[in-house]
């Protein structure tokens, strides 16, 4: 079990919750704790991958401050003490 | 002039003498250099390189473009082009709101001021006209009591006040002008500017009347497209669905702070503990009573909060720059009292940018015992205390008025200075955002992150996803992105349209509302004109080799937070990329380039 923190309009998806408590094991790939993610909060189906199951492009996942798109994207491998947070797109200046 | 958009005349005021003169613009300059920031830029340098920035031979220019007042999604941005007191370049500041549509329905491109008044006067724009008045009574006041008095005095309804408030009169060197009140051209000291020529204000009154394009079906098809694409429900600027426009810019707070990319303490750390306290998430909950916009923006991403008890406040806008510098930066987590003194800096008109900065360097000159002020990390009531002395210019204030750099320097410690040409480098800190260590470096008017935004591709995946660690590819990102927002801020476009589009459908409205053919190579092309004549411009005012750097903080000292921990700045690596494609000879422009782009 681990905590994923969601950030910007991915709150609001998931009925305000700006954490989630979700089961994974050590090894397991990140894309398996997103599944389980939006089965445990169907509002963020469709924001976070899209019809093919790939990540959608302007969301990044971050395994300890790592986009996953640079650690072998959804097969990156899960371990059992990281901080693992969610945006969507955010831009400003 | 042949061209479309433009209303073809420009005031050029002498306030030396006190008159006014009118003329069109020149047809090659407007084609070679579009307006706003180029073809403010292009006045600037044919007044000189070498004039003192605080003498009567700089020229303060408020600009629009062709694009501006008119139905272009995000057209309400107006420049001031100026040669810097703070770095001694060529600088540009936009602001937002509704001044630059109001001067293109009062019949100006540009205003442009010259000499020095003797007593304090303000300029009142209306009709294709320009009257100077005396502002002896509104000498002295800030820039919420001013703008209150000559709103009872021209208004209320169709007007625009920009001000000065004490700073600028007193000559701080990041004293900024400020639009209705709380938008500000912040950066480059274009306040002290006005605070030495003794315009205190410029007030234009002009009711709506949109110019129309020069191809009328071209128009409203590439309106519809850009429209489109700002629409769209997946991008950060979709009306009330989008990060940008649901939070402002400071959704950005909890993004930096996870990759280790939040400058922390005068960026000794890259990552902030108190952060989640203050983004635009927790401001949302907490704070946030509405959310104003610009002419022709269905964005809003100002936000505006009201505040109680001690730093009780209701102001306009709590937005990511601030935010970052007078709280992470500053070790500050009391959220209130950011909203508090950014105020105070929209009330005095100074940069609260470079404010931070001020403050943060003197902190660990504190820490460090080189000065005998005790000014602690995270301090809000020292540093409410400080923002008076510095507006006033008053004791250490004195001091911080000159800015980071030279603060630093006179402290006896100049490496503690996060600066880049003079100017202070804003919220991102190049360990962790590599990109953004060669935009600051090289931008043209000392360290910023709007000549260059490369957070777009390293965090939004615009124009593509690049990995922010990687320092492979960033010159000539960072080249691209310099070359189109030249071209955006000539227009003047809101930088956030980049977010959603592109060369493309910029080049399309451009084509539509002048009626001049303009492809993407061309738009391009003449991005990297302004881009070359500002960069020529500074080399004639001194800036040759040697002058694009970084603090070794980011080059010497690793990160130590998670996301970019152990990772410095490569910036020598990224330099010498740059400068292949810039064709530019260790940061000089050589003549061949000159006249490749035509600017000689």
């Amino acid at each position: 079990m681990g905590t994923v923190r969601l950030y910007a309009t991915l709150r609001d998806r998931a009925g305000g919750r700006p954490e989630i408590e979700i089961p994974w094991s050590p090894g397991e790939p990140v894309g398996t704790l997103i599944r389980r993610l939006i089965d445990e909060e169907p509002g963020l189906q469709g924001r976070l991958l899209d019809p093919r199951g790939a990540l959608v492009p302007f969301v990044s996942v971050f395994l300890d401050g790592r986009d996953i798109r640079y650690l072998g994207g959804l097969d990156a491998p899960l371990n059992g003490d990281q901080e693992i947070a969610i945006f969507p797109a955010v831009a400003g200046g | 002039m042949k061209l479309g958009g433009y209303a073809d005349r420009v005031a050029r005021i002498d306030l030396t003498s006190g008159t006014v003169a009118y003329e069109g613009i020149n047809e090659e300059d407007a084609r070679k250099y579009i307006g706003a920031r180029g073809l403010g830029v292009k006045y600037v340098y044919d007044a000189g390189p070498t004039v003192d920035p605080l003498g009567p031979g700089n020229l303060l220019c408020f600009m629009n473009g062709p694009l501006t007042g008119s139905e272009v999604t995000m057209s309400g941005r107006m420049a001031i082009v100026t040669k810097s007191p703070l770095t001694g370049t060529v600088t540009d500041s936009h602001h937002g709101g509704w001044s630059a549509a109001r001067l293109r329905w009062a019949g100006f491109d540009g205003l442009l001021f010259g000499g020095q008044s003797a007593e304090p006067v303000y300029a009142y724009v209306e009709d294709g006209k320009v009257e100077l008045k005396p502002a002896d009574d509104l000498w002295g006041k800030g820039i919420h009591e001013t703008v209150k008095t000559l709103l009872a005095r021209h208004g209320p309804d169709d007007v625009s006040v920009i001000a000065i408030g004490q700073a600028g009169e007193n000559l701080v060197r990041y004293a900024s002008w400020v639009n209705e009140n709380d938008r500000a051209s912040g950066r480059g000291g274009t306040g002290c500017v006005g605070g030495s020529k003794k315009l205190k204000a410029v007030v234009i009154k002009a009711e709506k009347k949109m110019p129309k394009p020069a191809r009328k079906d071209d128009f409203k098809e590439a309106h519809k497209r850009a429209l489109a694409v700002i629409m769209d429900e997946n991008t950060a600027t979709s009306p009330r669905k989008g990060g940008l426009s649901v939070y402002g810019t400071n959704v950005l707070m909890n993004i930096t702070n996870t990759i280790g990319a939040l400058g922390t303490r005068n960026s000794q750390q890259t990552s902030f503990e108190h952060a989640s306290e203050l983004a635009g998430e927790k401001i949302k909950e907490t704070i946030l009573v509405h959310d104003p916009t610009c002419h022709a923006c269905p964005v809003a991403c100002k936000k505006e909060v009201e505040t109680h008890g001690k730093f009780a406040v209701h102001m306009e806008s709590y937005e990511y720059e601030p935010a970052w510098s007078l709280g992470a930066n500053c070790g500050n987590s009391d959220r209130d009292s950011i909203a508090y003194i950014i105020d105070l800096c929209n009330d005095y008109g100074m940069d609260a940018i470079e404010f931070g900065q001020v403050l943060s360097m003197a902190m660990e000159a504190s820490e460090k015992e080189l000065i005998r002020d005790r000014i602690g990390w995270g301090d809000p009531d020292k540093m409410v205390e400080l923002t008076h002395l510095t507006a006033r210019r008053s004791e250490i204030g004195d001091r911080l008025a000159e800015g980071t750099e030279r603060a630093a320097k006179a402290f006896g410690d100049p490496a503690i200075a996060m600066t880049v040409k003079g100017q202070s480098i804003p919220a991102y800190d190049p360990r962790g955002l590599k990109g953004m260590g060669i935009a600051y470096a090289t931008s043209n008017r000392g360290a910023c992150h709007l000549r260059a935004y490369t957070p777009a591709a390293e965090l939004l995946g615009v124009p593509e996803k690049m990995d922010p660690l990687a320092w492979e590819g960033k010159g000539a990102l960072t080249k691209l992105l310099q070359d189109l927002h030249a071209v955006s801020d000539s227009f003047d476009l809101c930088k956030f349209s980049a977010f959603a589009e592109g060369p493309e459908e910029y080049a399309a409205q451009y084509t539509a509302v002048t009626g001049a053919p303009m492809s993407t190579e061309d738009l391009l092309r003449t991005g990297e004109r302004i881009y070359n004549l500002e960069r020529h411009y500074n080399n004639l005012a001194g800036f040759r080799e040697g002058s694009d750097y970084l603090p070794k903080r980011f080059t010497e000292e690793p990160s130590t937070s998670p996301g970019s921990k152990g990772q410095v700045c490569e910036l020598d690596l990224m330099l010498k990329d740059y400068y292949q494609v810039r064709g530019w000879e260790n940061g000089v422009v050589p003549e061949s380039k000159l006249k490749e782009l035509e600017i000689v």
